[in-house]
């Protein structure tokens, strides 16, 4: 007649199984996000890797920007974009870009040239790379 | 009603307790997944520096042997430290952060110099070596 | 009140598990995401990068050719003085490794298969080699030239 004055279980098991759930949303949707951020940018780390090992060879080969963008399918400029898969694309669709740059110091009998690459996604590099070559005086006259 | 619920309440707590269970194995499995990767890939991109790295030391190394050239022999004044010369011709051991280059660096009759060998190891934590670009 | 507490309570039970459910589901679709990525990454590392460390390997006098293959052109890379080569090659949708004595006939079902590609192709352009597979291109510059080196 007077009936319970206390909730047993079976009255609050919907809220409490509902605070359950909220709490694991709370863990989890962020863990989740957090993975899914990690992943993405590990495999824009991986594709700027081979983007810049590929510009460190050309480079090898010959110690010049210009030559170096051609290699890579560019127009001889000092910036190339690629897409999220890494196929060369227009600066408009570019996913990550890719910067050449090369300096000079003189040494006793020819020159060193160092080459700097790095892949760019959107103002944070990703990776970069630098690659040194002695260039002797007799080399130089012939354009390595 | 409440026997209803009474009886329900046992098969909804074990689906729903079923169901988190599974999504957080799912997050546990994600993370590892990730984690895995991320190193893989780190390991990759250190190695990828490491290597030009120690190709732009023997470059620079290379400059300062022709430093030590002149008048088509060595000048043994000249010679940098890591440099010795036996029979005409420059040998040299680099060692570096878990690499080794060696290079001979010869005269080449036409009042220059150019490299007979150049051979880099890389040492890798299991001990074992890879040779990175070798020329006999 | 009773009619509505028997409509009510199931529901709400039905709503609770399909935010459970809808919860895993979401986890299941990152998780093949970030395995997808993974599988990439290596498959990347396993085929571009991976002919490339061999080719900076192989980098000898006459240590690096290109030759005819059993579907378009393989690698062919000296084993020093030992009397064999490496060749890597496609076949039958499948990037492979084989280590044979120079000059004997391709054995495919020998070679050790590395990755699935659909397609492999190096050519060489003045000391700088263009590896091209499934359309993505590494490139490798042979610093061995003509004995001289550098």
């Amino acid at each position: 007649m007077n009936g319970r004055k206390y909730a047993s279980l079976g009255d609050l098991h919907l809220p409490l199984l509902a605070l359950i759930f909220l709490l694991c949303l709370g863990v989890l949707v962020p863990l989740f996000a957090g993975c899914w951020r990690i992943s993405r940018e590990t495999a824009e780390k991986n594709l700027a890797v081979q983007l810049c090992r590929s510009a460190a060879e050309a480079y090898a080969a010959a110690p010049e920007t210009e030559k170096v963008s051609r290699a890579l399918g560019g127009d001889g400029g000092g910036t190339l974009y690629y897409d999220s898969r890494g196929f060369l694309c227009p600066a408009e669709e570019g996913w990550l870009r890719l910067t050449l740059e090369s300096t000079e110091e003189s040494a006793a009998r020819g020159v060193v040239r160092t080459g700097h690459f790095a892949v760019w996604r959107g103002e944070s590099v990703r990776y970069s790379l630098s690659v040194s070559r002695y260039v002797p005086e007799s080399e130089r006259g012939s354009g390595a | 009603m409440k026997d209803r619920a009474s009886a329900r309440f046992p098969g909804v707590l074990i689906l729903f307790t079923v169901t988190l269970l599974c999504v957080t194995v799912l997050s546990a499995l994600c993370v590892a997944t990730v984690k895995a990767d991320r190193a893989m890939t780190e390991r990759y991109a250190d190695t990828v520096k490491e290597i030009y790295r120690c190709e732009s030391r023997g470059q620079r190394c290379l400059a300062e042997a022709d430093e030590a050239f002149e008048d088509g022999a060595w000048n043994m004044d000249r010679l940098p430290a890591w440099a010795r010369v036996e029979d005409g011709v420059l040998y040299g051991e680099i060692e570096g952060d878990g690499w080794e280059l060696c290079m001979a660096v010869a005269p080449d009759g036409e009042g220059g110099t150019e490299v007979t060998q150049w051979t880099k190891r890389a040492l890798w934590e299991e001990d074992t070596s890879l040779t990175l670009w070798q020329e006999d | 009140m009773i009619g509505q507490e028997k409509a009510t309570f199931p529901l709400l039970h039905a709503l609770l598990l399909i935010a459970a459910l809808v919860l895993t589901i979401f986890g299941a679709s990152i998780y093949g995401m970030v395995t997808g990525r993974q599988e990439e990454n290596y498959a990347l590392r396993s085929t571009l990068a991976y002919v490339q460390t061999r080719l900076a390997a192989a980098d000898r006098a006459d240590g690096v050719s290109v030759a005819e293959g059993p579907e378009g052109c393989a690698l062919v890379l000296q084993e020093g003085e030992s009397g064999y080569e490496t060749r890597i090659y496609l076949f039958e949708g499948q990037l492979r490794e084989e280590l044979s004595r120079c000059g004997s006939p391709y054995e495919p079902s020998w070679a050790n298969c590395l990755a699935p590609v659909e397609s492999f192709s190096v050519t060489e352009e003045g000391g700088l080699l263009r590896i091209d597979i499934d359309g993505r291109q590494a490139l490798a510059a042979l610093r061995t030239e003509g004995g001289r080196g550098r």
